[in-house]
Protein backbone atom coordinates (compact mmCIF):
# COMPACT_ATOMS: atom_id res chain seq x y z
CA UNK A 1 0.00 0.00 0.00
CA UNK A 2 2.75 2.16 0.53
CA UNK A 3 4.21 1.24 -2.87
CA UNK A 4 1.14 1.91 -4.26
CA UNK A 5 0.90 5.45 -2.37
CA UNK A 6 4.00 6.43 -3.38
CA UNK A 7 4.16 5.07 -6.92
CA UNK A 8 0.57 5.84 -7.56
CA UNK A 9 0.92 2.81 -9.71
CA UNK A 10 -0.65 -0.23 -8.85
CA UNK A 11 1.40 -3.73 -9.62
CA UNK A 12 -1.19 -6.31 -9.91
CA UNK A 13 0.18 -9.25 -11.48
CA UNK A 14 -1.70 -12.73 -12.34
CA UNK A 15 -0.70 -16.13 -11.66
CA UNK A 16 0.15 -16.76 -15.10
CA UNK A 17 1.91 -12.87 -15.31
CA UNK A 18 4.15 -14.31 -12.32
CA UNK A 19 4.98 -17.51 -14.13
CA UNK A 20 6.08 -15.82 -17.03
CA UNK A 21 8.58 -13.10 -15.12
CA UNK A 22 10.12 -15.97 -13.99
CA UNK A 23 10.18 -17.69 -17.09
CA UNK A 24 11.79 -14.60 -18.59
CA UNK A 25 14.17 -14.07 -15.50
CA UNK A 26 15.77 -17.53 -15.52
CA UNK A 27 15.89 -17.01 -19.55
CA UNK A 28 18.06 -13.68 -18.56
CA UNK A 29 20.45 -15.34 -16.23
CA UNK A 30 20.61 -18.05 -18.89
CA UNK A 31 21.75 -15.88 -21.34
CA UNK A 32 24.35 -13.85 -19.32
CA UNK A 33 25.61 -17.31 -17.76
CA UNK A 34 26.28 -18.36 -21.54
CA UNK A 35 27.48 -15.09 -22.55
CA UNK A 36 30.00 -15.61 -19.94
CA UNK A 37 31.21 -18.77 -21.17
CA UNK A 38 31.62 -17.95 -24.58
CA UNK A 39 33.53 -14.78 -23.40
CA UNK A 40 35.68 -17.07 -21.48
CA UNK A 41 36.01 -19.30 -24.48
CA UNK A 42 37.20 -16.31 -26.85
CA UNK A 43 39.52 -15.15 -24.08
CA UNK A 44 41.12 -18.73 -23.98
CA UNK A 45 41.44 -18.86 -27.73
CA UNK A 46 42.47 -15.47 -28.36
CA UNK A 47 45.51 -16.63 -25.69
CA UNK A 48 46.21 -19.61 -27.93
CA UNK A 49 46.27 -17.57 -30.60
CA UNK A 50 48.24 -14.82 -29.41
CA UNK A 51 50.85 -17.46 -28.43
CA UNK A 52 51.88 -18.20 -31.86
CA UNK A 53 54.00 -14.79 -32.20
CA UNK A 54 56.00 -15.84 -28.90
CA UNK A 55 56.77 -18.81 -31.08
CA UNK A 56 58.35 -16.77 -34.03
CA UNK A 57 60.19 -14.22 -32.41
CA UNK A 58 61.69 -16.36 -29.89
CA UNK A 59 65.13 -17.40 -31.68
CA UNK A 60 65.74 -14.10 -32.72
CA UNK A 61 65.30 -12.94 -29.26
CA UNK A 62 67.19 -15.81 -27.64
CA UNK A 63 70.07 -15.66 -29.82
CA UNK A 64 70.43 -12.12 -28.99
CA UNK A 65 69.89 -10.71 -32.23
CA UNK A 66 67.09 -8.19 -31.08
CA UNK A 67 68.33 -5.92 -28.21
CA UNK A 68 65.69 -3.17 -27.85
CA UNK A 69 61.89 -2.98 -26.94
CA UNK A 70 61.39 -0.78 -30.16
CA UNK A 71 63.49 -3.17 -32.50
CA UNK A 72 61.37 -6.13 -31.27
CA UNK A 73 58.31 -4.88 -31.63
CA UNK A 74 59.10 -3.65 -35.22
CA UNK A 75 60.21 -7.43 -35.56
CA UNK A 76 57.15 -8.85 -34.08
CA UNK A 77 54.77 -6.44 -35.98
CA UNK A 78 56.35 -7.73 -39.86
CA UNK A 79 56.28 -11.14 -38.98
CA UNK A 80 52.72 -10.96 -37.26
CA UNK A 81 51.39 -8.90 -41.01
CA UNK A 82 53.03 -12.17 -42.53
CA UNK A 83 51.19 -14.57 -40.03
CA UNK A 84 47.82 -12.63 -41.13
CA UNK A 85 49.00 -12.84 -44.53
CA UNK A 86 49.14 -16.19 -44.71
CA UNK A 87 46.32 -16.54 -43.09
CA UNK A 88 43.89 -14.72 -44.26
CA UNK A 89 45.20 -15.69 -48.42
CA UNK A 90 42.11 -18.08 -48.34
CA UNK A 91 39.44 -15.53 -47.19
CA UNK A 92 40.33 -12.87 -49.63
CA UNK A 93 40.76 -15.14 -52.47
CA UNK A 94 37.26 -16.32 -51.85
CA UNK A 95 36.11 -12.69 -51.76
CA UNK A 96 38.27 -11.77 -55.19
CA UNK A 97 36.74 -14.70 -56.82
CA UNK A 98 33.35 -13.65 -55.61
CA UNK A 99 34.29 -10.11 -56.80
CA UNK A 100 34.91 -11.10 -60.17
CA UNK A 101 32.35 -13.57 -60.32
CA UNK A 102 29.79 -10.77 -59.20
CA UNK A 103 31.45 -7.90 -61.81
CA UNK A 104 31.07 -11.13 -65.14
CA UNK A 105 27.36 -12.44 -64.16
CA UNK A 106 26.07 -8.70 -63.73
CA UNK A 107 27.52 -7.81 -66.73
CA UNK A 108 25.96 -11.31 -68.38
CA UNK A 109 22.62 -10.29 -66.93
CA UNK A 110 22.20 -6.54 -67.65
CA UNK A 111 18.79 -7.03 -69.29
CA UNK A 112 17.38 -8.75 -66.04
CA UNK A 113 18.63 -6.23 -63.22
CA UNK A 114 22.56 -6.68 -63.71
CA UNK A 115 24.18 -4.66 -61.36
CA UNK A 116 21.40 -3.65 -59.17
CA UNK A 117 19.81 -7.15 -58.29
CA UNK A 118 19.91 -7.77 -54.36
CA UNK A 119 21.49 -10.81 -54.11
CA UNK A 120 20.85 -10.76 -50.77
CA UNK A 121 16.89 -10.19 -50.89
CA UNK A 122 17.06 -13.57 -53.22
CA UNK A 123 19.30 -15.37 -50.71
CA UNK A 124 16.51 -15.29 -48.46
CA UNK A 125 14.43 -17.50 -50.38
CA UNK A 126 16.56 -19.76 -48.11
CA UNK A 127 15.58 -19.02 -44.90
CA UNK A 128 12.84 -18.98 -42.75
CA UNK A 129 9.82 -15.70 -42.68
CA UNK A 130 8.02 -15.65 -39.53
CA UNK A 131 4.86 -13.57 -39.50
CA UNK A 132 4.98 -11.50 -36.34
CA UNK A 133 2.18 -9.32 -34.78
CA UNK A 134 2.99 -6.64 -32.32
CA UNK A 135 1.01 -4.35 -30.40
CA UNK A 136 1.79 -0.89 -28.39
CA UNK A 137 0.80 -1.52 -24.99
CA UNK A 138 -0.06 1.80 -23.02
CA UNK A 139 3.31 2.38 -21.45
CA UNK A 140 5.02 2.45 -24.87
CA UNK A 141 6.40 -1.40 -25.12
CA UNK A 142 5.76 -3.29 -28.25
CA UNK A 143 4.48 -6.17 -27.12
CA UNK A 144 4.68 -9.55 -29.43
CA UNK A 145 0.99 -10.78 -29.80
CA UNK A 146 1.53 -13.62 -32.32
CA UNK A 147 4.29 -15.26 -34.17
CA UNK A 148 3.76 -17.66 -37.08
CA UNK A 149 6.12 -19.30 -39.64
CA UNK A 150 5.07 -16.88 -43.00
CA UNK A 151 7.13 -19.16 -45.32
CA UNK A 152 9.54 -22.04 -45.28
CA UNK A 153 12.89 -22.20 -47.40
CA UNK A 154 12.13 -22.37 -50.94
CA UNK A 155 14.76 -22.92 -53.79
CA UNK A 156 14.17 -20.53 -56.74
CA UNK A 157 16.78 -22.09 -59.35
CA UNK A 158 17.03 -18.43 -61.21
CA UNK A 159 18.61 -16.97 -58.09
CA UNK A 160 21.57 -20.03 -58.04
CA UNK A 161 24.15 -16.74 -58.22
CA UNK A 162 22.96 -15.30 -55.23
CA UNK A 163 22.98 -18.26 -53.32
CA UNK A 164 26.30 -18.72 -54.67
CA UNK A 165 27.78 -14.69 -53.87
CA UNK A 166 26.07 -14.61 -50.67
CA UNK A 167 27.14 -17.66 -49.24
CA UNK A 168 30.88 -17.86 -50.29
CA UNK A 169 31.03 -14.31 -49.21
CA UNK A 170 29.40 -14.65 -45.47
CA UNK A 171 31.66 -17.67 -45.33
CA UNK A 172 34.58 -15.66 -46.31
CA UNK A 173 33.49 -12.60 -44.22
CA UNK A 174 33.46 -14.92 -40.95
CA UNK A 175 36.61 -16.10 -41.78
CA UNK A 176 38.78 -13.03 -42.10
CA UNK A 177 36.46 -11.66 -38.86
CA UNK A 178 38.04 -14.45 -36.74
CA UNK A 179 41.54 -14.24 -38.46
CA UNK A 180 41.85 -10.65 -37.49
CA UNK A 181 40.82 -11.25 -34.29
CA UNK A 182 44.26 -13.54 -33.86
CA UNK A 183 45.70 -10.86 -35.52
CA UNK A 184 44.52 -8.65 -32.86
CA UNK A 185 45.12 -11.34 -30.16
CA UNK A 186 48.85 -11.66 -31.30
CA UNK A 187 49.46 -8.03 -31.64
CA UNK A 188 48.16 -7.36 -27.84
CA UNK A 189 50.13 -10.62 -26.67
CA UNK A 190 53.44 -8.90 -28.09
CA UNK A 191 52.70 -6.15 -26.91
CA UNK A 192 52.58 -8.25 -23.70
CA UNK A 193 55.91 -10.20 -23.81
CA UNK A 194 58.30 -7.37 -25.41
CA UNK A 195 56.96 -5.17 -22.26
CA UNK A 196 58.12 -7.92 -20.15
CA UNK A 197 60.95 -9.33 -22.05
CA UNK A 198 62.80 -5.94 -22.52
CA UNK A 199 61.58 -4.18 -19.01
CA UNK A 200 63.91 -1.82 -17.57
CA UNK A 201 62.03 -1.19 -14.19
CA UNK A 202 63.74 0.85 -11.41
CA UNK A 203 61.08 -0.90 -8.95
CA UNK A 204 63.20 -2.10 -5.81
CA UNK A 205 66.00 0.15 -6.95
CA UNK A 206 67.10 2.38 -4.09
CA UNK A 207 70.33 4.37 -5.29
CA UNK A 208 71.95 4.83 -1.93
CA UNK A 209 71.25 1.30 -1.19
CA UNK A 210 73.48 0.20 -4.04
CA UNK A 211 76.27 2.83 -4.02
CA UNK A 212 75.96 1.94 0.38
CA UNK A 213 76.73 -2.07 -1.02
CA UNK A 214 79.10 -0.82 -3.54
CA UNK A 215 81.38 0.85 -1.19
CA UNK A 216 81.33 -1.86 1.75
CA UNK A 217 82.25 -3.99 -1.28
CA UNK A 218 85.25 -2.14 -2.74
CA UNK A 219 86.22 -1.85 1.70
CA UNK A 220 86.35 -5.53 1.51
CA UNK A 221 88.61 -6.15 -1.66
CA UNK A 222 91.09 -3.16 -0.40
CA UNK A 223 91.47 -5.14 3.29
CA UNK B 1 28.18 -20.20 -6.23
CA UNK B 2 30.99 -18.03 -6.31
CA UNK B 3 31.72 -19.19 -9.31
CA UNK B 4 28.42 -18.87 -10.57
CA UNK B 5 27.69 -15.31 -9.83
CA UNK B 6 31.39 -14.66 -11.18
CA UNK B 7 30.01 -15.76 -14.60
CA UNK B 8 27.26 -14.32 -14.12
CA UNK B 9 29.18 -10.83 -13.58
CA UNK B 10 31.51 -11.89 -16.17
CA UNK B 11 28.28 -12.86 -18.94
CA UNK B 12 26.79 -9.39 -18.40
CA UNK B 13 30.35 -7.54 -19.00
CA UNK B 14 31.04 -9.29 -21.90
CA UNK B 15 27.43 -8.66 -23.30
CA UNK B 16 28.05 -5.14 -22.48
CA UNK B 17 31.66 -5.18 -24.36
CA UNK B 18 30.58 -7.23 -26.76
CA UNK B 19 29.16 -4.43 -29.21
CA UNK B 20 32.75 -2.40 -28.57
CA UNK B 21 34.72 -5.82 -28.91
CA UNK B 22 33.00 -6.11 -32.61
CA UNK B 23 33.94 -2.61 -33.53
CA UNK B 24 37.54 -3.05 -32.25
CA UNK B 25 37.56 -6.53 -34.08
CA UNK B 26 36.43 -4.96 -37.12
CA UNK B 27 38.71 -1.50 -37.04
CA UNK B 28 41.72 -4.47 -36.74
CA UNK B 29 40.20 -6.11 -39.54
CA UNK B 30 40.30 -2.92 -41.65
CA UNK B 31 43.77 -2.33 -40.48
CA UNK B 32 44.80 -5.79 -41.68
CA UNK B 33 43.70 -5.52 -45.26
CA UNK B 34 45.28 -2.39 -46.08
CA UNK B 35 48.44 -4.11 -44.37
CA UNK B 36 47.12 -7.33 -46.52
CA UNK B 37 47.05 -5.62 -50.13
CA UNK B 38 50.71 -3.71 -49.38
CA UNK B 39 52.14 -7.10 -48.78
CA UNK B 40 50.29 -8.48 -51.62
CA UNK B 41 51.66 -5.73 -54.11
CA UNK B 42 54.85 -5.44 -52.67
CA UNK B 43 55.51 -9.09 -53.04
CA UNK B 44 53.58 -9.27 -56.22
CA UNK B 45 56.20 -6.77 -57.66
CA UNK B 46 59.42 -9.03 -55.82
CA UNK B 47 58.34 -11.86 -57.50
CA UNK B 48 58.09 -10.71 -61.47
CA UNK B 49 61.88 -9.56 -60.43
CA UNK B 50 62.76 -12.33 -59.42
CA UNK B 51 62.84 -12.84 -55.97
CA UNK B 52 60.67 -14.74 -53.26
CA UNK B 53 56.97 -12.97 -52.58
CA UNK B 54 58.46 -12.11 -48.80
CA UNK B 55 61.78 -10.78 -47.96
CA UNK B 56 63.97 -12.06 -45.52
CA UNK B 57 64.06 -10.13 -42.45
CA UNK B 58 67.47 -9.60 -41.23
CA UNK B 59 66.79 -10.71 -37.95
CA UNK B 60 65.96 -14.32 -39.61
CA UNK B 61 69.21 -14.73 -41.72
CA UNK B 62 70.81 -13.98 -38.45
CA UNK B 63 69.05 -16.82 -36.71
CA UNK B 64 69.37 -19.05 -39.65
CA UNK B 65 73.32 -17.78 -39.79
CA UNK B 66 74.01 -18.97 -36.19
CA UNK B 67 71.91 -21.76 -35.99
CA UNK B 68 74.04 -23.38 -39.08
CA UNK B 69 77.34 -22.72 -36.99
CA UNK B 70 75.83 -24.22 -34.19
CA UNK B 71 74.77 -27.26 -36.54
CA UNK B 72 78.14 -27.40 -37.48
CA UNK B 73 79.68 -27.00 -34.20
CA UNK B 74 77.46 -29.77 -32.92
CA UNK B 75 78.52 -31.78 -35.87
CA UNK B 76 82.17 -31.62 -35.21
CA UNK B 77 83.25 -30.64 -31.92
CA UNK B 78 86.96 -30.84 -32.31
CA UNK B 79 87.24 -29.60 -35.55
CA UNK B 80 90.69 -30.23 -37.43
CA UNK B 81 92.56 -28.43 -39.85
CA UNK B 82 92.07 -29.86 -43.33
CA UNK B 83 94.90 -31.84 -44.77
CA UNK B 84 97.14 -30.51 -47.47
CA UNK B 85 95.90 -31.88 -50.67
CA UNK B 86 98.88 -32.98 -53.13
CA UNK B 87 97.79 -31.43 -56.30
CA UNK B 88 99.96 -32.41 -59.65
CA UNK B 89 99.78 -30.40 -62.70
CA UNK B 90 98.99 -33.28 -65.59
CA UNK B 91 99.57 -32.48 -69.12
CA UNK B 92 96.89 -34.25 -70.69
CA UNK B 93 97.39 -35.08 -74.42
CA UNK B 94 94.66 -35.09 -76.32
CA UNK B 95 94.37 -35.49 -80.06
CA UNK B 96 95.79 -31.79 -80.72
CA UNK B 97 97.86 -31.62 -77.26
CA UNK B 98 96.74 -28.34 -76.97
CA UNK B 99 94.51 -28.81 -74.01
CA UNK B 100 95.54 -28.83 -70.59
CA UNK B 101 94.21 -29.57 -66.95
CA UNK B 102 94.89 -29.64 -63.50
CA UNK B 103 93.10 -32.49 -61.10
CA UNK B 104 94.40 -34.33 -58.37
CA UNK B 105 96.20 -37.38 -58.04
CA UNK B 106 96.25 -38.86 -54.46
CA UNK B 107 96.85 -42.74 -55.53
CA UNK B 108 97.86 -44.89 -58.22
CA UNK B 109 96.86 -47.75 -59.65
CA UNK B 110 98.75 -49.70 -57.10
CA UNK B 111 97.32 -47.75 -54.23
CA UNK B 112 100.59 -46.25 -53.56
CA UNK B 113 101.27 -42.34 -53.79
CA UNK B 114 102.25 -41.33 -56.25
CA UNK B 115 104.60 -37.70 -57.10
CA UNK B 116 106.99 -36.06 -54.36
CA UNK B 117 104.90 -38.25 -52.14
CA UNK B 118 106.71 -40.74 -53.37
CA UNK B 119 109.94 -39.98 -52.11
CA UNK B 120 108.89 -39.17 -48.45
CA UNK B 121 109.07 -42.47 -47.31
CA UNK B 122 111.71 -44.19 -48.69
CA UNK B 123 110.30 -47.99 -47.70
CA UNK B 124 108.32 -47.86 -50.48
CA UNK B 125 109.75 -49.70 -53.41
CA UNK B 126 108.18 -48.91 -56.93
CA UNK B 127 106.02 -52.16 -57.90
CA UNK B 128 105.97 -50.47 -61.89
CA UNK B 129 109.67 -50.06 -63.19
CA UNK B 130 107.58 -47.95 -65.99
CA UNK B 131 106.69 -45.73 -63.99
CA UNK B 132 108.67 -42.47 -62.63
CA UNK B 133 107.13 -42.05 -59.07
CA UNK B 134 109.60 -38.72 -59.24
CA UNK B 135 107.77 -37.30 -61.81
CA UNK B 136 105.41 -34.46 -61.29
CA UNK B 137 103.94 -34.14 -64.25
CA UNK B 138 102.13 -37.25 -66.26
CA UNK B 139 101.31 -37.36 -70.29
CA UNK B 140 98.47 -39.01 -69.84
CA UNK B 141 97.90 -39.91 -73.01
CA UNK B 142 98.09 -43.36 -74.72
CA UNK B 143 99.23 -42.34 -78.27
CA UNK B 144 102.27 -40.46 -77.01
CA UNK B 145 103.25 -42.04 -73.63
CA UNK B 146 103.65 -46.11 -74.39
CA UNK B 147 104.54 -46.90 -70.52
CA UNK B 148 100.87 -46.13 -69.71
CA UNK B 149 99.59 -48.44 -72.47
CA UNK B 150 98.78 -51.94 -71.44
CA UNK B 151 101.25 -54.72 -72.13
CA UNK B 152 101.78 -56.31 -75.02
CA UNK B 153 101.26 -60.25 -74.97
CA UNK B 154 105.23 -60.41 -75.71
CA UNK B 155 105.99 -58.68 -72.99
CA UNK B 156 103.52 -60.76 -70.41
CA UNK B 157 105.37 -64.52 -72.19
CA UNK B 158 102.19 -65.08 -74.47
CA UNK B 159 103.98 -65.58 -78.15
CA UNK B 160 100.55 -65.76 -79.64
CA UNK B 161 97.43 -63.78 -79.34
CA UNK B 162 94.63 -66.58 -78.24
CA UNK B 163 91.72 -66.86 -80.24
CA UNK B 164 88.32 -69.01 -79.85
CA UNK B 165 88.24 -72.04 -80.88
CA UNK B 166 92.33 -73.15 -80.54
CA UNK B 167 93.62 -75.50 -78.40
CA UNK B 168 93.20 -75.34 -74.81
CA UNK B 169 90.33 -73.41 -74.75
CA UNK B 170 87.04 -74.59 -74.33
CA UNK B 171 84.68 -74.40 -77.18
CA UNK B 172 81.11 -74.15 -76.40
CA UNK B 173 79.33 -76.70 -78.97
CA UNK B 174 75.64 -76.62 -78.38
CA UNK B 175 73.44 -74.14 -75.84
CA UNK B 176 70.53 -76.08 -74.48
CA UNK B 177 67.40 -73.34 -74.17
CA UNK B 178 65.13 -73.48 -71.88
CA UNK B 179 61.06 -73.71 -73.37
CA UNK B 180 58.50 -70.99 -71.95
CA UNK B 181 57.82 -73.96 -68.92
CA UNK B 182 61.35 -73.75 -67.93
CA UNK B 183 62.16 -77.55 -68.73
Amino acid sequence: MDLYNTLLVSLEMSESDRRLLMVLLVIFVVILLLAGFIGMLVRYLSNKMGERIETDIAEAVKYRIIENHKSAMKYGRRKNARLFFKAATPSMACLAFILVFWLIYSLCTLKNGGFGANHFANFNDLLFKFDATWEKDFLGFYKLMALSVKDYPTFVGGHWASYLIVTVFIIATVYLFVVSQAFLARAANLRRVVDEVYKNSLKGFNFFDETAKAAEQERQNKQ
Amino acid sequence: MGKFIKNFGLGLLYFIALPLLIVGVVCFAVYGIGEYLFYFFKGIVRFFKGDTFFEELPEDAKVKEIKRKLQEQAANPNPQPAPAQQTTTSNVSNQDNSQQSTYNVTNNYYGTPMGPQANVNPQFSNPNPRIDMNATEIDASYRNNAELSEPSFEEIGMNETPRIGTQGVPQIESIDLLDEEGK
